[in-house]
């Protein structure tokens, strides 16, 4: 028969299509400094995808295109219908319209492609956490049940925990031991007492009058069956299994005060979003407090804090002495982590407070970290800048690291100061600030 | 599908056997094999039942996969493999009467394969399947032995430039020496034949003639040579392994399998469309398909050959085109009397009732090739009557957007453009001028400027992938467009761009013509 059914097959492309996506993957990682810096990202509606230009791998091979738009010329070719010269036969979305698209790389071609946050984050951050993250003592309230565990036996519990087999031995033993007493107590043989102990249903004293009464043997041997009082009842103990995260509290600070542009805002924002994102991805007990100053500092909710503007002077010391009040009251540094993450355009107006202040935070509270981003967009530094203040007076170095200025703490003085000034740092400077291994040995 | 329908497909395919004979076809036994929907699509992405292992071919796959199963778009239908016997595949979750059409349309390319004579040249590639499932084993081997990366960077370079293949594909058969030598010979006998004669022995000649000799002993390739991947086994100075040949190998000669499929898909579509066409009446007058099976059918076949608006639609013209010369045959629409009445008013009526339409296009399926085709029978009535135009895509100065425009609806423009396509069969043709350049054993490309521009992004990725093989620097000589305020060209450069293994380099020069 020339028609016929074709045999079984393994799907030989399942291989090779994880493969292509692999090779997509590592194409949107080299692209990630770019992602992290579009804007559209940040100031999305709610939901957890994000549109990123994915690019499909090509093989780049000679063929035509228009080289003075880099071969993203427009495309012509041949087709089929009614219509005249000037008609509009479809549409696309223009090159321009798409500010977020990463340029042009060899024999790559983009499609727009819906991806997690979670999955930008996987990619973008693979070795980062919290530094400097510590075993707190006091974990109580921290406990997580991840599951149940068998822990051994005991002798009461509700009936789905029953322990068949050890119980059904127990029984079996008494019944043995039953039976036994019988042919002790009334002197006849084991098959009249097995009979009258089966009719009996295993009550021995019951037993012991069917006997009495002279029951005859009904069977030819004795079939043990087990007899269960309660005290024979097994049941298996079960303990919720708890694993201990150290809890950890970041507060995210902002100077939202007249001097910090929009501009300068939207770096300070998309570095304050990402490290939000990512430290409540990697943490199940991480919280986040926000909190906004200008001469005065207030807690604000997520959703204001990326939202709100307002003017007005710069007072730092008015948000970091917040945040050690809410430290005290809320999270002491015996049972939590604490980080702080302060950005602003190093424009204060009384840098010897937010000196004490940071002096108090990390020499008395001991916080885990303290992180300042300076948004200097102009590229001059600020006579009064914070930046220099901290530079002066803590003990910490100026270092280059990935075309970025960082000023860094010793092993137990954990200040991290990053100068940020356009949108390319924003990556490398999430990188720097969630280094998990700094501080470490 | 019930054991019932499969012993119906089979009753039905030997009578689709016996009508496609009956209608003058030749045929063979063929395999129908009824897979899954998945089996359908994975062959498609790897071009034969089963290939080496390749992202590219899965990238494909999860493409055409998922059109299908999440969009319910693309039903994977057909695919025929010209081996010996010819297979094709049937999905089993297809409905009976759309493998019907299938095996009635699979007659037809049997037909076509074996007798149009491009086809019929194709077929020492007949083994190709086979080879391509030997070749998954052979190849599976190198990956693990030599690693991933050094396997996918040698089939992505192989893959770069393997369709630079001869303009005519039956040439380019010997190997280097052969042509050098018949080249050399050619010489030779021109000087002996200068030397014979009594007069005129023209010194300067013979001493022009000696000359060229020595530059072609010396020459590499001796005359410009279009089979890059050819020529990158025989002269490459990588060197290359063995296992690297052989995958190149494998992928020049699958390539030129399809290379010749290529060049006469509109014509083999075309003529497969107008075989189920006829067979599939017969089916419904011989009332091996019923009422309901026929709209079904008819469904099916309006959607295959629906014009398409950014497209041409091989199925749709190729059909068109029998058709239209079956009408035109058999009245006796051609030829000079016919073309000096040109008159459309007398065309109508126009009947030297000369019948010779069928034995016109059972002529065209066996001596064409779609290039020869166009060149032929894409007059302004067909272009007209296919409804076919060019367009191009115009940004929109308000939006940004891009609109998709008909550009050309002049029938004799559009036939020039289709004939200039189909002549290159979409790849720029370029040539290997010289395998020695520099005496240094670097590769120099030319590209035969016919007013298109490379993709200068996908240029660059193309020969560092050719580096990759040749492994000493490349340069491709093309040309650049320069352009006025409105984009159109207003003068041109010669450009050459070179790849050195680490910086791509490019020299402009002033071109006066172009």
């Amino acid at each position: 028969m020339p028609v016929r059914k074709g045999s079984e097959y393994k799907e030989k492309g399942k291989r090779d299509a994880k493969r292509h996506r692999e090779k997509q993957k590592n194409v949107v990682k080299k692209e990630i400094k770019k992602i992290v810096s579009e804007s559209s990202i940040i100031t999305r509606k709610k939901g957890k995808k994000v549109k990123i230009p994915i690019k499909e791998i090509v093989i780049p091979d000679f063929k035509p295109g228009n080289r003075q738009d880099n071969g993203e010329n427009t495309q012509a070719g041949i087709g089929q219908g009614k219509g005249k010269k000037g008609d509009v036969i479809g549409r696309r979305p223009g090159t321009g319209q798409d500010p977020g698209k990463p340029g042009n790389v060899p024999g790559e071609d983009y499609i727009e492609s819906e991806v997690d946050i979670e999955e930008i984050i996987e990619m973008m951050l693979e070795d980062l956490g919290l530094p400097n993250l510590e075993e707190k003592e006091d974990v109580a309230k921290l406990e997580a049940i991840s599951g149940h565990k068998i822990s051994g036996i005991r002798r009461s519990g509700p009936n789905v925990l029953l322990e068949k087999k050890r119980t059904s031995k127990q029984g079996i033993g008494r019944f043995y031991a039953y039976l036994e007493s019988l042919k002790d107590e009334t002197g006849k043989d084991e098959l009249t007492c097995f009979t009258a102990l089966m009719e009996a249903n295993g009550n021995l004293g019951e037993a012991i009058s069917l006997i009495e009464d002279g029951i005859k043997p009904q069977c030819e041997e004795v079939e043990p069956f087990p007899i269960l009082s309660n005290e024979d009842l097994r049941y298996m103990d079960i303990k919720e299994e708890k694993t201990y995260h150290s809890n950890a509290v970041i507060f995210a600070m902002m100077d939202i005060s007249a001097s910090m542009t929009t501009d300068k805002k939207y770096l300070a924002r998309s570095m304050l979003f990402w490290i939000n994102e990512f430290l409540k991805n990697i943490y199940e007990h991480v919280e986040v407090r926000f909190i906004v100053h200008h001469a005065k500092a207030r807690l604000v909710d997520e959703d204001s804090f990326f939202k709100t503007g307002e003017t007005g002077g710069t007072r730092c010391a008015e948000a970091y002495s917040l945040a050690r009040s809410m430290i005290e009251s809320h999270y002491p540094t015996k049972s939590w982590n604490v980080y702080l993450f302060h950005f602003s355009d190093g424009e204060d107006w009384d840098v010897e407070a937010t000196m004490n202040e940071t002096k108090k935070l990390i020499n008395d509270v001991k916080v885990n970290m303290m992180g300042y981003g300076e948004i200097r967009l102009d590229g001059r530094p600020f006579s009064s800048g914070l930046k220099r203040a901290f530079e002066k007076e803590l003990p910490v170095r100026s270092v280059e690291i990935n075309d970025l200025n960082v000023i860094v703490g010793e092993k137990n003085h954990p200040f991290l100061g990053i100068v940020i000034k356009d949108k390319d740092h924003i990556f490398p400077a999430i990188q720097e600030f969630l280094k998990k291994e700094r501080w470490k040995a | 599908m019930t054991n019932e329908q499969i012993k119906r497909l089979n009753e039905i395919e030997k009578e689709i056997r016996k009508i496609a004979e009956e209608m003058g076809l030749t045929t063979t036994e063929t395999e129908f094999e009824i897979v899954s929907s998945r089996k359908m699509i994975e062959s498609m992405a790897y071009r034969f039942t089963t290939n080496f292992s390749h992202w590219s071919f899965g990238r494909d796959y999860d493409k055409q996969k998922t059109i299908y199963e999440h969009h319910g778009a693309g039903i994977p239908y057909e695919t025929v493999w010209n081996s010996d016997p010819p297979k094709a595949f049937l999905v089993e979750t297809n409905p009976v009467i759309l493998n019907i059409l299938v095996m009635a349309h699979v007659y037809g390319h049997v037909d076509f394969n074996r007798e149009n004579k491009y086809m019929r040249s194709a077929a020492d590639y007949m083994d190709l399947a086979r080879e391509a499932r030997n070749a998954e084993t052979r190849f599976r081997g190198y990956e693990r032995k030599y690693g991933l990366d050094e396997y996918e960077q040698t089939i992505d370079s192989a893959f770069s430039v393997c369709w630079h293949l001869p303009p005519d594909l039956l040439s380019e058969q010997e190997d280097e020496e052969t042509l050098r030598e018949r080249l050399i010979d050619m010489k030779q006998s021109r000087i002996r034949s200068i030397q014979k004669r009594e007069f005129h022995k023209d010194k300067s000649e013979i001493e022009q003639l000696k000359q060229e000799i020595s530059e072609l002993q010396q020459k590499t390739p001796p005359i410009p040579r279009y089979d890059i991947l050819r020529y990158v086994l025989e002269k490459s100075p990588k060197p290359l392994a063995d296992w690297q040949k052989d995958i190149i190998s494998t992928i020049r000669d699958q390539t030129k399998f399809f290379e010749f499929q290529k060049r006469c898909k509109l014509l083999n579509e075309g003529w497969a469309t107008y075989v189920h066409l006829h067979i599939m009446r017969r089916l419904y007058e011989e009332n091996l398909i019923s009422q309901e099976e026929h709209i079904e059918y008819s469904k099916f076949h309006s959607k295959v050959t629906r014009e398409q608006t950014k497209t041409l639609n091989w199925y749709n013209v190729g059909l068109k085109l029998y058709q239209d010369l079956v009408y035109r045959w058999d009245r006796g629409m051609h030829g000079k009397e016919f073309r000096e009445s040109k008159d459309p008013d007398k065309w109508v009526t126009f009947d030297r009732k000369a019948h010779k339409g069928i034995e016109k296009i059972f002529e065209v399926r066996k001596n064409y090739t779609d290039r020869m085709a166009i060149e032929e029978f894409f007059d302004e009535a067909f272009i007209r009557d296919a409804e076919i135009y060019l367009w191009n895509e115009e940004i929109d100065p308000q939006t940004g957007e891009i609109k998709q425009v008909i550009a050309e609806d002049d029938p004799e423009k559009i036939r020039r453009t289709l004939k200039s396509y189909f002549s290159l069969y979409g790849t720029p043709v370029i040539t290997i001028e010289d395998g020695n350049y520099k005496d240094n054993r670097e590769l120099y490309l030319k590209h035969e400027f016919t007013g298109q521009e490379l993709n200068p992004v996908f240029e660059s990725g193309a020969l560092e992938n050719l580096y990759y093989l040749w492994g000493r620097p490349i340069h491709l000589e093309t040309v650049e467009l320069e352009r006025d305020a409105a984009g159109r060209p207003s003068g041109a450069r010669k450009l050459i761009h070179s790849f050195d293994g680490k910086n791509h380099n490019i020299e402009k020069y002033k071109l006066e013509e172009w």
